[in-house]
């Protein structure tokens, strides 16, 4: 019973968006339904550059884990990469150019006074609420999840792929690597698969559907986009909001696990429930 | 079907109406127990073998309320794919009677009627009449007669310039019976085109080779032999057919978990199920009736099945979804052994790993898995 939510600022002047802000609201209004951990991805146009921050968690256990930040030019990046697969200590975390990501066990707004959430800006983003269901409670089994095929991607999902195996199984097979136990993980590693193949983030999710199993819906979101995508029965929740914009923020669109996050975030008209199935994408401006 | 077999059918049921009692023994174990007297096989690891239920974190569907996925597309170019609504061809080397052959013909196509299309294998030429998909199992090319695909047995490397043949004039899909040596060759199979292979559990157990290996160690061995020539690349949809001790729906479940997409259901036994007790007044509606009901129930069993374990699509199984009580079965199948969660390989891995770490050892990853193949090797 995980709580997910995402938002895309619907405004030309993306910088200074309080993408946080929103987010942490959203988060925090959902925080019933899920309690093991928290985390938000933020897509910051100002951030991007020529070069990439690989995060890595190093050690395991509750709460006593390092980050490392390898600022690599595009040039050796797939060497670190390289090494980074082959370590077996290495608990990967998130590969971003213009994305942050940051995740934690514990509440949302915790991690809120850890990194000060609501006081970054973007153009779009993504959180989690985490429910430990099949893996254990610890930060890199925390959502979002990221990959090291490609750097901005970042995932949330609530629900089962109960044929995680043997999509993993078959993704390890096509040579790409997993870092975690989580069943949430393949997707990322899914999409950004299928996007290294042909390009089409439209095409990769309707893939997606058309090979996991179970009761799912996640929000993805990659450098100009951001989806939300129920598993072809609707088994799992998932709602959409529109918010018009004030003076102090411009307009957005809202999604999220439960209606009262849309609600506490004033995203309220234009509601509508994504087809079983069938992704309801939105991309930047 | 052999004489014994068939005196078994009419034992095991005169037997029920004696006593009353439930038998022992189901029918299917009794053929295969005569099949393999004199062999040193005497453990069916299929019954070691239990399915993982839904739980908690893997609810299960309706297979009433939600349409749980049986088709199966066989061929691995796009336009040329043949559609099975139930993962079931009917196979065999039996010479049936005609009425038999018509009995099978009728129930086939009443399947596809009701939209649950089986294949048939045969070296039959093709009927006109059928509305079925049939593959034509050939070992001369030049008698094959319009089938909609084609069944080669291995036979050595002049198999594989037959399929060089063939796949010029022919576009349907090809498929290869292969020997207890696939794992040799079957990645030049694929990359010759073909679209997938047939493995007979039967016959590759009595071979030297699985001499003492179960029907599920075959399965095992040719899913790997086909990811094989995947390593890297996406799977186009080559297949794999396993026929010969899977005649029943909990095998055919455990079977696709261990990597089948098909299945090839024993002619004889299917006609044996359905018709044996009308040998002396064989009415062909009726038994096309009998075998049209059967696979209308096998259905019913192969899409709940896959439901109460969480799954909407039969191809979606895999060994994790199982487990078992036997070292034999983890080994030969992969599966994780009950309790720990692991399979046997995975644990020996583990011990190799702490101890080589405790001693302070320097092993390379190639000297480890010598030693788990050994450790292995002695256990089987």
């Amino acid at each position: 019973m995980c709580g997910i939510c995402g938002l895309m600022m619907d405004d030309s002047n993306l910088r200074h968006s309080p993408v946080g802000s929103v987010l942490q609201d959203m988060m925090e209004s959902q925080q019933v339904r899920a309690q093991d951990g928290a985390g938000i991805a933020i897509f910051d146009k100002s951030n991007a550059g020529d070069s990439f921050k690989i995060k890595n968690f190093r050690k395991e256990g509750m709460s006593d884990y390092t980050i490392d930040e390898i600022d690599s030019s595009s040039e050796n990046v797939s060497e670190k990469l390289q090494k980074l697969r082959q370590d077996p200590e290495c608990h990967f975390f998130s590969f971003e150019n213009e994305m942050t990501i940051l995740k934690e066990t514990g509440l949302a707004k915790d991690l809120d006074k850890k990194y000060g959430i609501r006081k970054m800006n973007g153009s779009h983003g993504i959180g989690h609420l985490r429910i430990a269901t099949s893996s254990r409670v610890t930060p890199y089994n925390t959502h979002p999840f990221s990959t090291t095929i490609i750097p901005d991607i970042a995932i949330v999902h609530n629900g089962e792929i109960t044929n995680y195996n043997m999509l993993r199984d078959s993704l390890e097979l096509e040579g790409f690597t997993f870092y975690t136990d989580s069943d949430s993980e393949v997707i990322a590693v899914f999409l950004a698969s299928r996007i290294l193949k042909h390009g089409d983030i439209e095409r990769a999710h309707r893939e997606f559907v058309a090979k996991a199993d179970g009761p799912f819906t996640y929000i993805a979101a990659t450098v100009d986009s951001i989806a939300i995508v129920r598993d072809k029965f609707g088994t799992r929740k998932g709602i959409i909001g529109y918010n018009p914009g004030t003076n102090d923020h411009p307009p957005f669109w809202a999604m999220a696990t439960d209606l009262s996050a849309l609600d506490v975030v004033g995203a309220t008209t234009k509601i509508e429930t994504p087809h079983p199935g069938k992704p309801r994408i939105f991309y930047r401006n | 079907m052999r004489l014994n077999e068939k005196a078994l059918i009419r034992k095991s049921i005169l037997e029920l109406c004696n006593t009353g009692l439930p038998r022992q023994e189901s029918t299917d174990d009794g053929i295969r127990t005569i099949r393999e007297r004199g062999s040193e096989k005497e453990e069916n690891l299929w019954e070691y073998i239990v399915a993982l239920g839904a739980q908690l974190s893997r609810p299960p569907f309706d297979p009433y309320r939600e349409k749980i996925k049986l088709t199966t597309k066989i061929g691995r170019k796009g336009d040329q794919k043949i559609s099975l609504k139930i993962p079931i061809f009917i196979y065999g080397e039996l010479d049936l009677s005609q009425s038999s052959k018509d009995a099978l013909t009728l129930a086939l196509n009443s399947l596809v009627d009701n939209r649950s299309t089986v294949g048939l294998i045969s070296k039959d030429e093709p009927c006109d009449e059928r509305k079925y998909p049939h593959f034509q199992l050939v070992s001369n090319i030049s008698k094959i007669s319009d089938p909609d695909g084609i069944v080669l047995e291995y036979t050595g490397i002049k198999t594989e310039e037959k399929i060089e043949k063939i796949r010029k004039e022919f576009d349907g899909p090809i498929l290869v019976e292969v020997d207890e040596d696939f794992a040799h060759y079957t990645t030049r199979l694929l990359g010759l085109g073909v679209d997938g292979i047939l493995v007979n559990t039967d016959n590759i157990t009595k071979s030297e080779k699985y001499e003492r290996k179960h029907a599920i160690a075959v399965i095992h061995d040719a899913k790997l032999a086909i990811n094989e020539f995947y390593r890297g690349k996406e799977n186009d949809g080559a297949c794999l057919v396993v026929a010969g001790d899977v005649n029943n729906a909990g095998k055919m479940i455990k079977a696709a978990g261990l990597g089948a997409d098909v299945i090839g259901y024993d002619t004889s036994l299917l006609i044996a199920k359905v018709g044996h007790h009308s040998e002396n007044f064989f009415d062909e509606e009726i038994t096309a009736q009998k075998i049209f009901n059967h696979m209308i129930a096998t259905k019913s069993e192969l899409t709940g099945i896959p439901a109460a374990i969480g799954y909407s699509d039969f191809h979606n199984l895999s060994p994790s979804d199982f487990r078992t009580s036997s070292i034999k079965a983890s080994i030969q199948g992969d599966i994780p052994l009950e309790g720990v969660d692991k399979t046997y390989r995975n644990i020996v891995a583990e011990i190799l790993e702490e101890y080589v770490n405790t001693k302070n050892i320097s092993v390379n990853q190639q000297e480890k898995q010598k030693i788990i193949n050994l450790v292995i090797k002695e256990e089987n």
